[in-house]
């Protein structure tokens, strides 16, 4: 216990002496409430460690952070108005999609832990892997019912698996289940196979079930989420949000660096939501979830957003957004802000 | 005269419509009180309502599609919640022993929400119909209880009596005194009592759907399409509109103006 | 001699609750001991055993008795804002054509919509707050109470409106002495139905983000596959349901003695 205090006491007065000369006079908060939107997992793992360490404070930001379930109920929220910020997952898109908001960071890197299972003694699972490692055909998976929540990951992991088969989503049913209700039906033998993603890949993994794929199999690359902000908001407030970014990315840094209190902070927040992960599953988040850092974030391999365009393109492809919707996608990339945290950084 | 006036409530109606849907237009159109993409206006609406009859994006079905295997659910629900509750909200009222033991239970039971039972019902039933349906039945089932025991207790109690000087047997009071009595009410109830199964369909369909008005909704709100919500809310509405105004006929029919003006 | 049959009358219906409720767990624990319903679901004592740590003790930040008070503070004020508009909605629309005809139309299309359906344009509307939670209560609750006093005032007796007039009275005082209390049983039939969809709309309310009440205990719980959670929430809106009905019907008791067939 002693050492843990210490240790937290230790950490926070690095970050102090670490805060005073990066918060440069160029960039000022303006001490206005700031409301982000985000879920407790991994993807708002570094607002709330930011939070926690005083970042937003010492950077002179009054964040308010506001936790939801799933993505849909934060694009509401944005919707509304309610919210000057969103830290959120793939279901960004759709508020992108709209033109009213402004993309100015990239989140956390899902590289694993997103997959689908199937029964041991199922057609599916006897099929055997092909030659990408991927379990199923055509034939068994015709007419299958998976289990997963709609326009999010899971929907777009299982819609690329079936088309790995030249299956169309005509040919297949997504059973519209949120992630824990979906594990649970399955395990009680609900559905043909089920699409889900940590802690609950880790349970059945661990349930003896058979994984059929997983995400980077399927994704031609890797899930980034996504932190955009209201068009009102990135006019206004540019300091406030550079600031805020700069926050994000070295919370980010932190976690990187600090395995063991990664999971100490990531465990004890997700309690506090209600959201129980255990030992193996936070060890799991941990391999499979990356953070991008000051230095990684937008970069000639990887510039800022390219993922959400790429997504935006495949749903297009699945009339779930038109056209238009994705020319708003574009234009709503703003690389203004990445590139003052990253002029910032070089400078210190 | 009385041809006359029902043309002119008739049209106090349909003006009493296009004004909500004149201010509706007024609000976003005009005034732009909230951008379209946030709330949509009529005209949107209306296109969306158009589309979704032929075209199966975004959400994987047509709006017939949608409606049909919401109403299967529901009326499946219904039947068996009417079924039940209203011999039962009749027992509970004209027998005391039945109401002391099952008013208890029904009243523990009867607030907990149809959406609390989901992931139970899951469980136990699996992700089918059956689940679906139970959960329309317990909204109906509690309505006509309620309002068949508040119907058969409003017997006049000197109509009973009666009964009783003319050598009536208990099964005859309740069945040519107490029932016709109660009709208005047990009917009021079985109105009711659709409302409800139509409302608790969303609740149903919030979890392993793959089909229905409540999956539309649900699909719609995920992807930021607040046109289709409001389609499918309107579905709803509608469908749930001509329900109650053919239980009424049946109503009129039944009840023989009882409580008809 | 009167006090003393009242008595055991109660006292008979308390032992028949008991028996009932008992009955109904020990079927429960049965279910869950003897057959594989127990792989699936908790035993009630387990439930039973942690809504009494969570009266204590804490689930997520309060006391689940903390929990019923937030929700039952969002449901009164919807309900009674809820019941009181569609008490004197329905009033008019049973009675007067001309209301029927301007709000009848657009109340039956907006009836049957239920309060889950108007989660995504309450938010937009009144946000994330108290405001569009209690927003959905109220539509729970002014619904049935429209459309129970709808139905109360069409009862009225014809003869006895007629008889009124012929003596004189105003419309007005016809509304008022005549059908307002003819059509008080059908009301508190419609309140009872409102109390309780009321009541039981607080999950849909609380699951407009929230961070207290049963419908948070419930949604939390279904977010983290936590059936002992999940029952204890549904235990405890059951039980202060249960409260609620009571109180109704004590209400209805008093106000519509005249009413009661006496038996």
């Amino acid at each position: 216990m002693k050492r843990r205090v210490a240790l937290v006491v230790a950490t926070c007065m690095l970050a102090g002496t670490m805060a005073v000369p990066v918060s440069a006079d160029e960039l000022k908060g303006s001490g206005e409430k700031l409301i982000v939107g985000t879920m407790a997992n991994a993807l708002g793992l570094p607002v709330h460690w930011a939070q926690e360490k005083g970042y937003f404070e010492d950077a002179g930001l009054d964040v308010d952070l506001e936790i939801f379930a799933t993505g849909a109920p934060i694009n509401e929220a944005m919707a509304a108005g309610e919210l000057d910020v969103a830290v959120s997952g793939m279901a960004s898109i759709y508020a992108l999609g709209t033109g009213m908001y402004t993309y100015i960071g990239d989140g956390v890197i899902t590289t694993g832990g997103e997959s689908i299972y199937v029964r041991e003694d199922s057609d599916i699972a006897k099929a055997g892997a092909d030659e990408d490692g991927i379990i199923g055909s055509a034939e068994t998976l015709k007419g299958a019912s998976i289990l997963g929540p709609l326009a999010t990951t899971a929907h777009y992991q299982a819609i690329k698996y079936m088309e790995h088969f030249g299956l169309t989503a005509d040919d297949f049913s997504m059973v519209s289940m949120d992630y824990p209700q979906a594990y649970q039906a399955f395990v009680t033998g609900e559905g043909d196979l089920v699409a889900n993603k940590m802690p609950y890949t880790n349970q059945l993994e661990e349930e003896g079930y058979v994984k059929v794929c997983d995400m980077n199999m399927v994704s031609d690359s890797p899930i980034i989420d996504t932190i955009f902000t209201q068009n009102d908001v990135a006019e206004e407030r540019k300091d406030d949000l550079a600031l805020f970014l700069e926050c994000y990315y070295k919370a980010c840094e932190d976690i990187m660096a600090n395995e063991d209190e990664r999971k100490e902070v990531a465990v004890q927040w997700y309690a506090d939501e209600g959201i129980t992960y255990s030992d193996s599953d936070m060890s799991t988040e941990v391999a499979v979830k990356d953070y991008f850092t000051r230095e990684t974030v937008d970069t000639d391999e990887n510039p800022l957003g390219a993922f959400m365009l790429n997504i935006g393109k495949f749903y297009v492809d699945q009339e779930m957004l038109t056209d238009d919707d994705i020319k708003n996608v574009e234009n709503s990339i703003d690389k203004s802000f990445i590139e003052t945290v990253k002029s910032r950084n070089a400078e210190s | 005269m009385k041809q006359k006036n029902k043309m002119k409530y008739f049209c106090i109606s349909v003006v009493s419509v296009c004004t909500v849907i004149l201010i509706w237009f007024l609000c976003i159109n005009v005034f732009h009180m909230k951008s379209e993409t946030v709330f949509p206006g009529p005209v949107k609406v209306f296109n969306t309502f158009l589309d979704k009859l032929h075209t199966k994006a975004p959400d994987g079905a047509t709006l017939q599609a949608h409606l049909w295997s919401s109403i299967k659910v529901a009326l499946l629900g219904y039947a068996l919640g009417a079924l039940v509750g209203v011999p039962l909200g009749i027992a509970m009222a004209w027998n005391k022993w039945v109401d002391r033991f099952v008013r208890p239970l029904f009243d523990l039971v009867r607030p907990i929400p149809g959406l609390a039972w989901i992931p139970m019902f899951i469980l136990l039933f699996g992700i089918g119909i059956t689940s679906k349906a139970l959960v329309i039945f317990l909204g109906a089932l509690i309505a006509c209880i309620v309002n068949s025991y508040t119907g058969i207790r409003q017997t006049k109690e000197t109509h009973l009596w009666v009964g009783d000087v003319f050598g009536a047997s208990d099964s005859q009071k309740l069945f040519k005194i107490a029932i016709p009595t109660a009709l208005p009410m047990i009917f009021t109830g079985l109105r009711v009592a659709l409302g409800t199964s139509w409302t608790a369909l969303v609740a149903a369909e919030l979890l392993a759907s793959t089909k229905g008005l409540g999956y539309m909704i649900q699909q719609a709100r995920a992807i930021s399409r607040p046109d289709i919500i409001i389609v499918g809310m309107l579905a709803i509405g509608a469908v749930g509109a001509i329900f109650d105004a053919l239980l009424h006929l049946v109503e009129i029919h039944v009840a023989k103006g009882m409580n008809a003006k | 001699m009167t006090n003393g049959k009242k008595l055991s009358e109660k006292s008979i219906g308390a032992v028949c609750a008991v028996v009932s409720i008992g009955a109904f767990i020990i079927l429960w624990y049965w279910g869950t001991q003897a057959t594989q319903l127990g792989l699936l679901i908790p035993g009630p004592f387990d439930v039973l055993k942690a809504v009494g740590t969570g009266i204590v003790g804490k689930v997520g930040r309060h006391s689940i008795l903390a929990h019923a008070g937030y929700s039952l503070l969002r449901v009164m004020i919807g309900f009674i804002i809820g019941s009181l508009v569609g008490v004197v909605l329905g009033l008019l629309m049973g009675w007067y054509r001309i209301a029927e005809a301007i709000f009848n139309p657009l109340f039956r299309i907006i009836r049957p919509i239920p309060p889950i359906a108007w989660i995504p344009i309450s938010i937009i509307w009144f946000g994330l707050g108290e405001d569009a939670k209690i927003f959905l209560i109220f539509l729970a609750s002014f619904s049935n109470t429209t459309l129970n006093s709808m139905a109360g005032a069409r009862s009225v007796d014809p003869e006895i409106v007629n008889a009124a007039r012929m003596l004189g009275a105003s419309e007005r005082k016809i509304f008022t002495t005549i059908v307002l209390p003819a059509s008080v049983p059908n009301i508190f039939a419609g309140l009872q139905v409102a109390i309780s969809s009321s009541w039981a709309t607080v999950l849909a309310a609380e699951m407009v983000r929230s961070s207290e009440g049963l419908g948070w205990m419930i949604v939390a719980g279904m977010n983290n596959n936590d059936m002992i959670q999940i029952l204890s929430g549904i235990v405890m809106i059951g039980v202060v349901g249960y409260i609620l009905a009571i109180i109704m019907r004590r209400a209805e008791d008093v106000l519509c003695r005249w009413n009661k067939s006496g038996k």
